[in-house]
């Protein structure tokens, strides 16, 4: 990549662009108004169809936006994962939870959520050196998200494995919440639920162990790990730079996959280890389907869509070398032609 | 004298019409196309109008309150297609798309963040033309910040395959 060039280019083709309005400061404030008293109106009638709930005495729940339940109960289900709350913790049920603002023992379940943006960065150009402070840094709480964080790349971070379910483990909130780590399904779900999980590694650790998952998708009858049924591509993020890299030739990937498809070996309930990079390597596949190796410290292959199966140590590198090769051979032919 | 009066939000119009163009830029970008990003930065200016009374105060932001509806817009746009707006391959008629000063370099940039997917598009203009790092990348758009890393890896890779951008290294800082 060059991301010089992409910044030319999408600056050039910025500075070629004329707004049409040319009194953009009156429109705008016209649409507004109108914009203003539409809502209103919107307004006015729901609180007129709410007078009429009221009158007939219906008893129709309207959504609480921040719901605070100081006794907390013992569990709480929320978007298909369940939580044991601590004791002497609280629930709160809010629309949008923010890390940022996060409050010691709590157990958050939210629909979204958004961290609040870096209050010293300017909207553009460079940005300001101020550290930003959260307070919801470094202490225990936990949330559960119904849209968390997107879908994981094809070569996690860290892969654990909990309740029959691969979860991606992510640190979400970098730069601003250290102390919080997230955990969705290893699938591909655009927004699954997330737990994020604030603490210190201990407590993060004995705070996830409250949570249960759904379980994830079943090994394929056949055996084995589950892979698409056509593959076009094989790619990876690799080290140093974590630069993506492709594999589109017929043979490598025929050699991926039957390296792949050779691994049958299935681990038993109880030894699923922790894939974790450096050492374990991703690569990703159509269909949104990725395959985890890792190495010696965990000798084991996932597939997102299924299957653990026991994999030599190694493997996962040689693969990641067949992909970087044809990736090479495929930049040569670009620059020949 | 009149009874009532109409309140404007104070600063408002200033903010306008010295960010329009500034943000319709932004919105061409996000949408790949002029007139699209305009209607896109008229949507994030309303909202900001809506909620001038925090915004219009010191420190209030306004700038980024708007690019974060926009960014939003867009992305929503992906489920529900921008106001029924396909993407096409086709050049647009410089002299009817408001593209008449445009060089043909731009035309090509627009036409091929038209042919990316909105996802790949929207991490493409924060990483590289507002200078967003991954992190505040991910934050924005509430994803990993490997989905950040792997978005940005294919909106390049299209732009090289596109022949816009020359890779020697491949590498995704």
């Amino acid at each position: 990549m060059n991301p010089t060039q992409a910044s030319e280019l999408l600056e050039r083709a910025a500075a070629s662009v004329t707004p049409s309005e040319t009194d953009p400061a009156s429109r705008m404030v016209s649409l507004g108004r109108r914009s203003v008293r539409r809502r209103r109106a919107w307004v006015a009638a729901g609180s007129v169809a709410v007078a009429v709930v009221a009158v007939v005495a219906v008893p129709l729940a309207l959504a609480i936006p921040d719901r605070l339940d100081p006794a907390g109960p013992s569990t709480v289900s929320f978007g298909g994962l369940s939580v044991a709350v601590p004791k002497g913790w609280r629930t709160s049920r809010v629309t949008t939870f923010d890390p940022c603002i996060a409050e010691s023992k709590t157990v958050y379940l939210a629909a979204r959520w958004e961290p609040s943006p870096p209050s010293s960065r300017a909207s553009s150009g460079p940005a300001a050196d101020v550290p930003v402070v959260c307070k919801g840094d470094g202490k225990a709480w936990m949330a559960v998200v119904e849209k968390g964080v997107g879908r994981p790349t094809s070569s996690p971070e860290r892969l654990v494995f909990k309740d029959g379910q691969l979860l991606d483990v992510e640190q979400a909130g970098v730069g601003m919440v250290s102390s919080m780590l997230s955990y969705r399904a290893f699938n591909d779900e655009m927004e699954a639920t997330t737990a994020f999980i604030s603490g210190d590694e201990s407590g993060r650790e004995q705070l996830l162990k409250r949570v249960t998952w759904p379980a994830g998708p079943s090994a394929p009858s056949s055996g084995g790990l589950m892979l698409p049924g056509k593959i076009t591509y094989a790619t990876s993020d690799v080290p140093p730079s974590n630069g993506m890299r492709f594999a589109t030739d017929a043979k490598t990937l025929k050699q991926i996959r039957t390296a792949l498809a050779e691994l049958r070996d299935p681990v038993p309930a109880g030894e699923e280890c922790t894939l974790q990079r450096p050492g374990a390597v991703g690569i990703g596949f159509d269909d949104n389907v990725a395959v985890m190796l890792g190495d010696t410290t965990c000798p084991q292959a996932v597939s997102s869509g299924g299957g653990r199966v026991w994999a030599p140590a190694g493997l996962g590198q040689e693969l990641i070398d067949l992909i970087v090769a044809s990736d090479n051979a495929a930049s040569k032919r670009d620059k020949k032609d | 004298m009149a009874l009532f009066r109409r309140v404007e939000p104070a600063g408002y119009e200033d903010f306008v019409a010295g960010r329009y163009r500034e943000i319709v830029r932004f919105g061409a970008l996000l949408t790949g196309d002029v007139r699209l990003g305009e209607d896109l930065a008229q949507e994030g200016l309303i909202a900001a109008f809506r909620s001038w009374h925090r915004l219009g105060v010191p420190d209030g932001r306004p700038e980024a309150y708007v690019r974060r509806v926009m960014v939003r817009t867009a992305m929503r746009a992906r489920r529900r297609r921008w106001r029924g707006e396909v993407p096409t391959e086709e050049l647009p008629d410089a002299s009817r798309r408001g593209f008449a000063d445009q060089s043909d370099l731009s035309v090509q940039v627009f036409a091929s963040l038209r042919r990316l997917p909105v996802d790949q598009r929207v991490v493409l203009v924060l990483r590289f033309w507002a200078d967003a790092s991954e992190a505040e990348v991910a934050q924005t758009l509430g994803v990993a910040v490997g989905t950040v890393k792997s978005r940005t890896s294919r909106a390049l890779a299209t732009l090289r395959a596109s022949g816009l951008i020359v890779d020697s290294s491949k590498e995704t800082s």
